[in-house]
């Protein structure tokens, strides 16, 4: 392979990686924000990257959280906690709900929403669809002043939906059962203020617990593909030599 | 007592001088060698606050400017951040010795902490909570917040790595001094661990090994469990510290004040009937103690001190006045000492003192009462020596104010 060819070969490689780097941003280990919004008569979700202000918004599939090995809770013992997933005294690796060094600091965020915008001012976020390692789960809580759990959307035991005060941020315990890399698949909905049927919005987002994510299969072909039209190339272009 | 009406004072003017208002009316009594004067006078130092937040996501702002404040190299400031309540979704900022958190037992109170927060009152005993996540709506939800005000943010500030975990983001250090509590009260304030455990950061005892400070960086936002033992009256004390390139800039002591149980009377005052809408009880210029929005030279605490509407321009009277009175000697009965006579409230958080001086320029304290002294009724304060022709002359005057 001669020079010319191996400098053109890593252009195009470089090319094609923005497209799958997109779909790869690492949320910084901070304040973040699950961003629901409602923007020209539309509701919307979003990671928001609280800090520094004003911040940053990427659409769901743009990024996602990552959660580090050392960042774990052991299933505290107690039927309240079965919510979780996690055998008693089981691991959950955790983005958890009050700020910890080299962790997401994962809220939930709608003060973008003015208020009377919606219905009581409430939408409602429910949980669709979740992939993740096999046997995984994953659980969202918060705990009250003395301890004790309250589940707040689950796909063990916990809540498929909840409601949600729009107008608000709050932090939520993020916890999942098992490395990996999972796909939380979420739709808000809402009923605009003298309206009747509800407005929503999908979106996919993504937590990779000790990995990062895998490209798509669709993905993986281009880059086979391309590889192959390189490797081509490069053949032919030997054998003229 | 009433001896001589002639000698009482049925109206008091009013008048500002500054920051306090003053009341008084001179009298030339009918004998030769007296001049006494009966004042109203409300404390002119410190404010009190007036602002009770009951409701609504609040965040004790920090900000913090550079430059050069009454000589000190830097200035931190504490303000009541408030996310919504009273405008409506907008941001406002509240000056904090101008706020109190008011914390109701309805949505306040629990039956108990059950033995799982040690720090917080005694097994069986209720506490006061105000919960970091999902507060009824009856209680304000109090954070904190590192957003610093337009013109002075907290990025100059050095990073505190050691308390926040981070070693690249400005950072201030809130430092908890003590607190002034009902006899005998806890104050706490902790996070709940993802699992269940307490996170102790700030408590008035001194045996739980609470670190007493936390980090909070420029930007962040945090909520905390805040716990209260006993109903009443809370002053926290806190200081806020960072520096600028290594260098510790002034550390400012604030205060946070919150009243748990029942509002203050006064308070309960000024929210009964049509006397003020919630925003006028939010402003100085209207609702405040020494505001006076029907010119009548009453300002609203007095108003209240004295039974009489803040919203009617009504004249004093001999019931609703201080008057002065001559107060006979039993044992002489020629020779009679002149008081200053008055109603006072059963109001715990109202302070009366009475004071007399020779020339209107020198005041003394005579007389004082407050908290659980104020009786409700009429108070007799007698001078300190009896009438005569030859005796100096004397004033009197009565100062109402709020409890600090």
């Amino acid at each position: 392979m001669n020079t010319k060819y191996r400098i053109l070969g890593s252009a195009g490689a470089l090319a094609f990686i923005p497209a799958l780097a997109l779909a790869q941003l690492q949320l910084p280990a901070d304040h973040v924000d699950f961003g629901i919004g409602f923007e020209a008569g539309a509701l919307e979700l979003h990671w928001h990257v609280e800090e520094p202000e004003p911040g940053i918004e990427y659409t769901p599939d743009e990024a996602y959280a990552f959660i580090p090995l050392s960042s774990t809770l052991l299933r505290p013992s107690g039927a309240q906690w079965d919510f979780t997933g996690a055998p008693d005294g089981g691991t959950l690796y955790l983005a958890p709900a009050s700020a910890a060094a080299e962790v997401i600091f994962l809220g939930i965020g709608s003060h973008e929403i003015s208020p009377a915008t919606f219905v009581d001012n409430q939408v409602t976020l429910q949980l669709k669809a979740f992939t993740g390692p096999q046997g995984a789960s994953f659980a969202r809580w918060q705990t009250d002043p003395f301890g004790a759990p309250t589940a707040a959307l689950g796909t063990a035991s916990g809540p498929a939906s909840f409601n949600l005060t729009t107008g608000g941020h709050g932090h939520y315990n993020w916890g999942f059962t098992a490395p990996g890399f999972y796909e939380l698949t979420f739709t808000v909905s809402g009923t605009l203020t003298g309206e009747t049927q509800p407005i929503t919005d999908t979106g996919t987002f993504r937590f990779g617990v000790g990995t990062t994510p895998i490209p798509e299969p669709s993905a993986f072909a281009g880059l086979t593909g391309l590889g192959a039209l390189f490797l081509t190339a490069l053949r032919r272009r030997s054998q003229r030599h | 007592m009433k001896l001589n009406p002639r000698l009482s004072l049925p109206g008091a003017a009013m008048r500002g001088t500054g920051c306090s208002l003053q009341a008084a009316v001179a009298c030339r009594c009918l004998l030769p060698a007296w001049c006494l004067l009966a004042a109203w006078c409300l404390l002119p130092a410190p404010l009190p606050a007036q602002l009770y937040l009951n409701s609504g996501h609040i965040d004790l702002n920090v900000a913090f400017s550079a430059e050069k404040a009454g000589g000190e190299p830097a200035l931190f400031g504490l303000s009541a951040h408030h996310v919504s309540t009273l405008s409506g979704g907008a941001t406002v900022d509240e000056p904090i010795d101008h706020t109190v958190f008011f914390v109701p037992d309805s949505g306040g109170k629990f039956p108990s902490a059950g033995g799982i927060l040690p720090f917080l009152g005694k097994t069986g005993q209720p506490v006061w909570l105000i919960p970091s996540n999902n507060p009824p709506a009856s209680i304000p939800w109090v954070g904190m917040g590192g957003y610093g005000l337009a013109s002075s943010g907290l990025d100059a500030l050095d990073p505190i790595p050691e308390l926040t975990g981070n070693d690249t983001v400005p950072a201030v250090r809130v430092r908890f001094k003590g607190a002034i509590t009902p006899a005998g009260a806890d104050f706490a304030l902790w996070q709940t661990g993802s699992g269940g455990t307490p996170v102790l950061y700030f408590s008035n005892r001194p045996d739980t090994g609470a670190p007493q400070q936390f980090g909070l960086r420029s930007g962040q936002h945090i909520h905390f469990n805040w716990g209260f033992s006993l109903p009443g009256y809370y002053r926290l004390r806190l200081q806020l510290e960072g520096s600028l390139d290594g260098v510790p800039v002034a550390a400012r002591e604030v205060t946070v004040d919150f009243v748990i149980g029942e509002l203050p009377l006064y308070e309960q005052w000024r929210r009964t009937g049509s006397r003020f809408t919630d925003l006028e009880r939010a402003t100085r210029i209207v609702g405040g103690p020494l505001a006076d929005p029907d010119g009548d030279g009453r300002p609203n605490l007095l108003e209240y001190a004295c039974a009489t509407e803040p919203r009617v321009a009504d004249k004093p009277t001999a019931a609703n006045s201080a008057t002065l009175h001559l107060i006979p000697d039993p044992a002489k009965p020629a020779l009679a000492t002149p008081g200053l006579a008055f109603t006072r409230l059963a109001d715990p958080l109202l302070v009366y003192r009475v004071e007399t001086s020779p020339d209107l320029a020198s005041w003394s304290e005579t007389w004082s009462s407050t908290r659980e002294n104020n009786q409700a009724g009429w108070v007799t304060v007698p001078g300190t020596a009896p009438l005569s022709a030859t005796a100096p002359r004397s004033f009197f005057r009565l100062r109402i104010g709020l409890v600090e």
